[in-house]
């Protein structure tokens, strides 16, 4: 028989299972083959019930992150070729509640999202008429990597502050703000600083730095956290510190 | 069943569903938008989107210049009043994007920069990076969080519209995480689902893109047109079907034969030189690029891959800066999946299923002829698109449209009351019954093999070129695929997340949808735009300036019917690109 | 049946199982030891204060074997704490921009560790002299 490669699933089905467990799936091994790939052909060939999410196959919907070898990861841009003659964990993402096998509860993250006013916020809604904005490439430059995040939530696996405070805003929520603060139309930042500089804000992040290390997209949430403890400390001083600072 | 009630229901979160959605909101708030997708909105299929959307910005361009390339870019098939208010309609909405925060490139003076796009004769694609539909679409569900009257239902796949006397009245849908069947009344349904790209085995079409919508609308009642256009997109990923974008080539890429040749110049888009040039080359539309790569496989002077036949797209000599700073998801897709660096060395692509210039019949409204149904998208036929879609005119027409959706959709839900109570539950418990049989019943039909079926015959006989005898072939087997699909087994009978149920239904819709593509091309007698009959190498503007309308009769396959295409300042004339063309 | 998702417990060696948050977790315990070395100079200011038998004694305390031992291990964790949040200065900072381009993450870096050796130098030569 030629090349296979041993996956094991963790597996959940809330009709059947008090609480996870694994199963163990033979594959034909196949250099070009991700995770993805392999996962559907379990669910093809092996185990129809298997359930994950995944759609696009070229990292950029974001629906297939899962934890691979313990490593928050999108199934569809993680090669077995890097795995090869090893066991392979194929588990949901870390710090999310499992609704069935690989497939996790998001709303968590949707609602902290929603919170943050992620959206253009304008002091006048500009009419058609004029135009566009005028916006150079170096203010593009300034919030354009904050703009790359795909709401993989690979960072929410990562971050160990999420897993001990539940109500942390996380690092994809916090760069989205970030980015819409960073840009050179926006003037939300003091409507989004009620949730930003809270605790559950950016204070609930040590800096472990994890989120930016497994960004697929380079977003680097952890530096848009850090920037926003400056932004956030500065409010804090003024508020204290100038006449007419208001708490 | 709960049922659910809203004014208006929109199915499918993509860029239409969602340009819709905040059209609806932002016109009257007093009215309730329930937008329902099987998916989360941010991983609807607009995010895989490239090259930008097309909308008339600087001043040597005009709206008839706009209009001239999209009618001749569609071989004519397109409809002309559509045509004219999509070109006119699109820098508006463009510029709402833009005022809605989406990060367009710019020029150095701050200005949004535009690019050259295949088939355009100037530039006037609105472009963010290579990532323009991803970042649209984000826009767009950022922007949508604004709106208190939108309810989202995310991860419901929509099975069923419910009708009462010939009007729709909402639709039903599982909600995947739990299960159960919930019916939404609604006054008016928008259906902004997405092409079907998946009936096809090659495809840059994510693993959603299933034709649900299509299918839907077209067990209704409602006809689909023009399905047998589909479009190839030139260069994709051998393997993958990953997308590569036109902004590649765009941006100054060539396409190569294994003897390092611009074999495009034999086909009609030469000559080869000055290059960039707008309309030539490597820069003419779709259909006529991946034709001549069809036609440079049979001469056997394609470059042999492990996964097949290949042409390069080389884009060295733009140098690494300039392929990190434009074309940054170019260089990180071909590394990761066919391990080149673009930098250093050409890509390998093919062409590849990319997007359904047909759908579900609408008018410039937006409007079905089922009263209180809508569609915009590429689920939706306006059509604008006619044989052959211009890249980036789609990007721009799920705006223009999915807008024009939400307001007809407002129009109508003023007009009409609420479904009744008897219709809604007696309607619903027909279609839970439905699915209660797919639990009940011991099929004998495997779903993944009847999908792959489908797949090869859609691939053999549906493709680029077509004849009498492969679509013959084909339609056979769909119609006997149809029919097998009856006895199709559920393998899975839990209730949370059952994907192998959501995957059964989705082929029942592509299974629908593929027959109408292979039945509607079996009809239609001509060659025009990206479909092509080897059997009928012309096109034949006397039998067939007319689009092809499939309806679902209740038999085993659909009846094609035909109806003249809006024509109103361009006649048919020859398309002509290359050194003609400027 | 409906949906009962499944919350999995922190694994109580959650720390332990993977090199990133092991690193991270050694990263800030090194504040004790920090804080255990200014503990000891702030014992230092009180023993000079007490005299000068009082500070020999501190003096040979902090030479002796342990003392060495001690001051040894503070050394190495501070050392450490430093290296570590060098590593992460580039993205404390906003993006300083020369000529529409941000500065290299490993020059600022680099950067810090210059700074930290020419410090270094110059205490070791105002004390040495």
């Amino acid at each position: 028989m030629s090349e296979t490669i041993t996956i094991r699933v963790l597996r959940y089905d809330p009709d059947k299972d008090a609480e996870p467990r694994f199963d163990d799936f033979i594959v034909p091994y196949r250099d070009e083959w991700v995770v993805l790939d392999v996962l559907a052909y379990i669910k093809e060939a092996l185990d129809p019930s298997l359930a994950y999410r995944g759609s696009c196959h070229m990292a950029v919907c974001g629906s297939c992150g899962m934890m691979v070898n313990r490593q928050p990861k999108l199934a569809c841009h993680c090669f077995i070729r890097d795995y090869r003659g090893q066991l392979v964990t194929v588990e949901p993402l870390d710090h999310f509640p499992i609704e069935r096998d690989l497939i996790v509860d998001q709303d968590g993250f949707i609602e902290k999202l929603s919170s943050l006013y992620p959206y253009l916020v304008t002091e006048h809604d500009k009419p058609l008429s004029e135009g566009t904005n005028l916006q150079t490439p170096a203010q593009l430059a300034a919030f354009r990597p904050f703009t790359q995040c795909i709401n993989c939530l690979l960072c929410y696996a990562a971050c160990p502050q999420v897993a001990l405070n539940e109500g942390f805003t996380g690092p994809a929520a916090l760069a989205i703000a970030h980015r819409y603060n960073r840009d050179s139309r926006d003037s939300g930042e003091e409507l989004r600083s009620e949730i930003t500089d809270s605790h559950h804000g950016v204070w609930d992040c040590t800096f472990v730095g994890a989120c930016s290390e497994v960004c697929p997209k380079n977003v680097d949430p952890a530096a848009a956290i850090q920037q926003t403890k400056i932004s956030a400390s500065f409010r804090w001083l003024k508020a204290r510190l100038l006449p007419g600072g208001t708490s | 069943m709960d049922v659910i009630d809203t004014d208006i229901a929109i199915v499918g979160a993509g860029g239409a569903g969602l340009r819709a959605a905040i059209e609806v909101a932002e016109q009257d708030p007093s009215l309730k938008i329930a937008l329902i997708s099987k998916v989360f909105p941010m991983r609807s299929h607009t995010v895989a989107a490239e090259g930008g959307a097309a909308g008339v910005a600087k001043p040597n361009d005009s709206f008839d210049l706009h209009f001239n390339d999209t009618v001749s870019g569609g071989d004519w098939l397109c409809d002309q009043d559509a045509v004219d208010l999509f070109v006119r309609t699109a820098p508006e909405e463009l510029t709402r994007m833009e005022h809605w925060g989406c990060p367009w490139s710019r020029e150095a003076n701050g200005q949004v920069a535009v690019r050259p796009f295949g088939g355009m004769k100037t530039e006037r694609t609105w472009y963010a990076a290579d990532k323009t539909g991803f970042h649209m679409l984000h826009t767009l569900f950022q922007t949508s969080l604004k709106y208190p009257s939108i309810t989202r239902f995310d991860e419901f796949y929509s099975t069923e519209l419910l009708i009462e006397e010939k009007r729709c009245i909402g639709l039903v849908a599982i909600e995947l995480r739990s299960g159960k069947l919930v019916a939404f009344r609604a006054k008016a349904v928008i259906l902004a689902t997405g092409g079907a790209g998946r009936v096809f085995p090659f495809t840059t079409n994510g693993a959603i893109k299933t034709g649900d919508g299509m299918a839907m609308a077209y067990r209704a009642g409602v006809p689909l047109k023009d399905m047998e256009f589909v479009q190839y997109h030139p260069t994709g990923l051998p393997g993958t079907g990953i997308l590569i974008t036109e902004g590649a080539r765009g941006e100054g890429g060539l396409l190569t034969n294994s003897d390092g040749y611009r074999y495009l110049q034999d086909y009609g888009l030469g000559p080869p030189d000055p290059w960039p040039r707008n309309k030539a080359m490597e820069l003419g539309p779709r259909d006529r690029l991946s034709q001549a790569f069809w036609h440079e496989q049979q001469k056997g002077r394609t470059v042999k891959t492990p996964f097949g036949d290949a042409v390069n797209l080389d884009i060295r000599h733009l140098g690494e800066k300039k392929i990190d700073e434009r074309l940054p998801m170019v260089r990180e897709l071909a590394i990761s999946y066919v391990g080149v660096d673009p930098v250093t060395a050409p890509i390998p692509v093919r062409p590849v299923v990319h997007y359904t210039m047909g759908g579900i019949d609408t008018d410039i409204d937006a409007a079905t002829p089922l009263p209180g149904l809508f569609a915009a998208g590429e689920c939706a036929c306006v059509s604008i698109n006619g044989a052959n879609r211009l890249g980036s005119n789609s990007l721009a027409e799920i705006l223009v449209f999915g807008a024009r959706a939400g307001r007809s959709a407002i129009a109508f839900a003023k007009t009409v009351p609420p479904g009744s109570d008897r219709a809604t539950k007696a309607k619903a418990e027909a279609a839970q019954a439905k699915i209660r049989a797919l639990f009940l019943n011991d099929g004998t039909e495997s779903a993944p093999a009847l999908r792959r079926a489908m797949n090869e015959t859609m691939e053999s006989g549906v493709g680029i070129f077509r004849s009498e005898e492969s679509l013959r072939q084909s339609c056979a087997v769909l119609a006997d695929l149809r029919t097998r699909f009856n006895q199709v087994r559920l393998e899975d009978r839990s209730n949370v997340f059952n994907t192998d149920l959501v995957q059964v239904l989705e082929l029942g819709a592509m299974l629908d949808v593929a027959q109408t593509m292979a039945e509607a091309a079996l009809n239609r007698t001509e060659s025009r735009g990206s479909h092509q009959r080897l059997d009928y190498p012309k096109r034949d503007d006397e039998a067939f300036l007319t689009h092809s309308i499939s309806s679902y009769s209740g038999g085993d396959r659909p009846a094609i019917g035909a109806r003249n295409v809006v024509i109103t300042r361009s006649r048919p004339g020859e398309r002509i690109y290359g050194g003609g063309g400027s | 049946m409906t949906r009962r998702p499944y919350v999995r417990p922190l694994h109580p060696h959650w720390w332990l199982r993977d090199r990133r948050q092991f690193l991270y977790i050694l990263r800030e315990s090194t504040s004790v030891f920090v804080g255990l070395y200014s503990a000891i100079l702030m014992n230092g200011l009180i023993r000079l204060s007490q005299g000068r038998e009082a500070w020999q004694s501190y003096l040979d305390a902090l030479s002796s074997p342990l003392g060495v031992t001690v001051q040894l291990i503070c050394l190495a964790f501070a050392a450490f704490h430093a290296v570590t949040w060098f590593g992460v200065t580039p993205k404390a900072m906003p993006p300083i921009l020369i000529k529409g381009e941000p500065i290299p993450a490993c020059t600022i870096i680099r950067g810090h560790f210059i700074l930290w050796a020419i410090l270094s130098l110059a205490v070791l030569i105002v004390l040495g002299g």
